[in-house]
């Protein structure tokens, strides 16, 4: 049987988390072909909504990240973020995704290694959970 | 004109739906010289048989969710009897009460174990899960609601009884339509496929408490606080998802002191009311401390149960089944 | 082996159905409720106070015995005013739900929905006249805004909550309640006086019962009391019990357990004597009254002691009458709950201050006795519910009266849809 490869969705803010992802490519870490990136223009415009339909169309696991609190370019954005994250993950873990799917991270622009290393490591997080529960189905209509 | 042949079942659920219905007897009785009731088992003790001979059927309204055998046979049935087919109530549109037992799936309990095999009795299996209507058979309408309102109910019926024919009789309905779904029946025309007969924005908007800017630093069990009255209750520290819910029924429950908990399915512009009601609820809170949201955050209770009362079935897009789980239909003899 | 099968019965809330197996011999008869609603499944893991407003799918006076099941878990004893609003609902509740059998009986013969001069051709000696119908369906109505003023919503009530009720009337409610009370009671004692005049006898296929107990809660005391067929008291016990006096038994034919009373143990459906299953509901609480507390002027009552035999029989046509004498018991008391003296007060509701842990409360619901009880954790988390619906859960009565029907019919093998309709109006007043 195949290994199982998990899917993650990175959301990343355009300011800080996509540049040190953008840097870690150039610099050549090391880093898992399981991650599609969603650019964002800051971690505070992912709505649950985001994350959750994510899930439902078969993401097997999802990372948010921004700047650090206090360096938001748009002042508090990612502290919106922060402020929805607990009660999400809550929500989720209700409904059965585990708590280590859905990752909300700070990642200075600086930082390509910090953000190479989160990657590896949530892959392998989320490998050993296996699937979630809509990983491998079609989905039905309403969710696209 | 010929006269209509309306018919109203209800599958799993209770008896409200039809009892809206009989409520509005009083109207209904007005309804008798264009469209005759030709199947409601509840009321009439219409067989399965007199459906058959009584030919097409023009509007059904289909109440109750799917939750065994019986039921999507009689789905199946009578979709293919129907013209028009209307989901009547939160059970029949969105999976409603009954499908909260689909949270935490298992093995459903007080459950006859020995009914699989060689039922004499053949009472009718349960499904895998429970389905809303709409994902058994094609639905042209829903009435949501649990029950619908009268008004709504009523508004509904005469919209497909009389399809523009009577000008007098549609202005009622079209005064409580949203505006796209009254043109197309005053004028005649029948209303797109998957029309809501309710409102288009939350309930917040006809909820007549006064809101002003929330920030939440506590949250509220509804046993634990008498809310005051006229002020907003999620502003009080109630969970209420007015917000997230389609309008339609003018604010009955948050009008009574008790917050709303959904009945009507999701806000037309709402991707999963869940994720709504968290993003509503966690942007108010007043902190910008990790550990302060966090304790906040775990004297919630239930959020799913809550916020997917009455929608689980189609709403909660984690939930909703998938193709697989929809098919494997047993023949209809 | 023949089997045939009667469904989907009228007037049932649940989807029920008759099937007869003939084998040689008597037939036997099941009577099978095909809906399952696995409750306890739906209520496990939701916060307690959720529960008045998710049971009201059983019936909406479940919606006031799970707001008493919660005072009890949350230790709170609710404020006068509040007690009074809750009974005034129920009062309704009992209004509206007999009304509403009576209705269905009366129009069983015509069609309700039919074009009115159709149906002034098609009048037989059965027939109702269409204005009482509808002028039942019209107090119906009225008591229905009455619920919706105390319960928030008619067919679903949610102003009951843990210690008390959610929020005080206005002043155009009194007004409009007084007005709702007073209708009611003028027209259930005209209609009591127009079925005075008709012989329900014909009417229906009248038949006796066999013996047997009936339970009902004694108002004041909240004792459950088990009485034999001739009204006798044999024993009572206290409410807050009935969950360790009275037993579910699970059949592998229908999806509703029958209720019975433990002490006597179940016995099968099938034995010739059947000792353990219990009767509610109207006639069941008739036997037991004394007196009436809203007469009609004396005659009429006289004629309804006369129809009922002393002590009341337990027939299909007496529960009928049972039906009408507690419609207008209820509009009496809607009458004096609906002043506005009983609906005012200073506080409407009670915050509770601890969490019990268990919570158990039963009343007199339209269609019988119903109790709840729930087990939750430390913070009010639902981890068990027992609930007994005796309206649907007694059925083990409604399975024997089907039975007799069947076997009494001796049209059964020319027509089922007249053995059909007899069930139908033999199980409708229960």
């Amino acid at each position: 049987m195949t290994r199982f490869e998990p899917k993650i969705i990175a959301f990343l803010c355009n300011w800080c988390s996509y540049v040190a992802a953008d840097a870690a490519g150039v610099s050549r870490f090391v880093q898992k072909p399981n991650v599609r990136v969603i650019r964002v223009f800051c971690s505070g415009m992912v709505d649950p909504s985001y994350v959750i339909k994510a899930f439902a169309s078969g993401a097997d696991g999802v990372l948010v990240a921004g700047c650090h609190p206090g360096d938001c370019h748009y002042l508090a954005g990612n502290i919106k973020a922060l402020r929805r994250s607990f009660l999400l993950r809550k929500l989720l873990s209700e409904l059965g995704v585990e708590g280590k799917r859905f990752r909300l991270e700070w990642i200075a622009a600086s930082e390509s290694p910090l953000y190479a290393k989160l990657m590896n490591e949530m892959i392998e997080d989320v490998r050993n959970l296996g699937p979630c529960m809509r990983s491998s189905q079609k989905p039905l209509k309403g969710v696209a | 004109m010929p006269k209509k042949k309306l018919a109203v079942y209800t599958a799993t659920g209770c008896a409200a739906c039809e009892n809206t219905i009989l409520d509005i007897h009083y109207d209904l009785g007005s309804l008798t010289r264009s469209a005759d009731i030709v199947f409601w088992p509840y009321v009439l003790g219409s067989q399965w048989d007199g459906l058959n001979e009584q030919g097409p059927v023009d509007v059904c309204f289909f109440a109750g969710a799917i939750r065994t055998e019986a039921d999507r046979i009689a789905a199946v049935r009578l979709r293919s009897n129907s013209k028009f087919m209307v989901a009547c109530g939160a059970c029949a549109a969105f999976g409603g009460l009954p499908s909260l037992t689909d949270i935490h799936p298992g093995t459903p309990e007080n459950r006859p174990e020995h009914l699989d095999e060689g039922n004499e009795f053949l009472l009718p299996k349960l499904e895998s899960r429970v389905f809303a209507l709409e994902h058994i058979v094609d639905v042209d309408y829903f009435v949501p609601g649990c029950p619908p309102t009268r008004d709504f109910l009523w508004a509904a019926i005469q919209s497909l009884v009389y399809m523009g024919d009577s000008p007098a009789r549609m202005s009622f309905a079209a005064s409580r339509l949203p505006m796209a779904l009254a043109e197309s029946i005053t004028s005649g025309i029948v209303p797109p496929r998957g029309s809501v007969f309710a409102g288009e924005k939350a309930v917040c908007a006809s909820c007549s408490r006064i809101k002003e800017e929330k920030k939440f630093r506590g949250f509220y069990r509804p046993y634990q606080i008498d809310p005051d009255s006229g002020r907003c209750l999620l502003e009080q520290g109630l969970l209420c998802q007015g917000l997230a819910t389609r309008e339609g029924c003018g604010g009955l429950c948050t009008a009574v002191g008790a917050a709303c908990r959904g009945c009507f399915g999701k806000a037309e512009a709402v991707f999963d009311p869940g994720a709504k009601m968290v993003s509503a609820v966690s942007s108010t809170f007043d902190s910008t401390e990790a550990s302060e949201i966090e304790g906040l955050t775990k004297t919630f209770v239930d959020l799913a149960g809550t916020f997917y009362r009455y929608t689980l079935a189609t709403q909660c897009a984690l939930k909703t089944p998938n193709a697989e789980e929809t098919k494997h239909a047993p023949d209809n003899s | 082996m023949r089997q045939t099968i009667l469904e989907p019965l009228r007037w049932m809330e649940e989807l029920t159905r008759v099937m007869v197996i003939e084998n040689g011999g008597p037939p036997k008869t099941f009577l099978q409720v095909m809906t399952n609603l696995n409750l306890s499944k739906m209520c496990i893991g939701r916060p307690v106070e959720e529960l008045p407003r998710i049971l009201t799918i059983l019936s909406p006076a479940h919606h006031l015995v799970s707001a008493m099941a919660l005072d009890s878990l949350f230790n709170v004893t609710p404020p006068p005013l509040a007690v009074n609003m809750r009974d005034a609902l129920l009062q309704t509740l009992f209004f509206i739900r007999h009304m509403r059998k009576l209705y269905f009986f009366l129009s069983s013969h015509s069609n309700p929905f039919e074009d009115f001069s159709l149906s002034q051709r098609n009048i037989d000696q059965h027939s109702v006249p269409r204005d009482l119908i509808d002028q039942i369906m019209r107090h119906v109505a009225l008591a229905q805004e009455a619920t919706k003023i105390l319960g928030g919503r008619a067919d679903h009530p949610i102003s009951a909550v843990a210690g008390g009720v959610s929020r005080f009337l206005k002043q155009p409610y009194y007004d409009r309640l007084s007005e709702i009370g007073r209708s009611c009671l003028s027209f259930s004692i005209k209609l009591a006086r127009v079925l005075a005049d008709i012989k329900l006898e014909d009417l229906l296929y009248d038949f006796d019962i066999q013996p047997i107990l009936s339970l009902t809660i004694h108002g004041n005391s909240n004792e459950v009391q088990v009485s034999d067929s001739s009204g006798e008291l044999i024993y009572q016990f206290p409410a807050d019990q009935i969950f360790e006096k009275i037993g579910l038994q699970q059949e592998p034919w229908t999806y509703k357990p029958f209720a019975f009373l433990k002490e006597k143990g179940w016995n099968s459906l099938d034995s010739e004597k059947v000792t353990s299953i219990y009767f509610v509901g109207p006639l069941a609480r008739l036997k037991f009254q004394k007196e009436i507390e809203y007469p009609l002027s004396g005659e009429n009552w006289k004629s309804f002691e006369d129809a009922f035999g002393s002590p009341p029989t337990f027939g299909i046509a007496n529960a009928y009458r049972a039906l009408q004498v507690e419609i207008f018991q209820a509009a009496g008391r809607m009458v004096d709950l609906y002043r506005q003296e009983s609906l005012t007060g200073p506080v409407i509701r009670n915050i509770p201050t601890e969490v019990k842990e268990e919570g158990i409360a039963a009343i007199e619901s339209p269609d019988g006795l119903i109790a709840h009880r729930y087990k939750t954790d430390s913070r009010g988390i639902v981890e068990k519910i027992e609930i007994l619906d005796s309206a649907t859960q007694n059925n083990a009565i409604k399975c024997l009266i089907a039975k007799r029907v069947v076997e009494e019919s001796a049209d059964w093998n020319h027509d089922p849809k007249i053995t059909k309709g007899r069930i139908e109006e033999a199980l409708l007043p229960f």
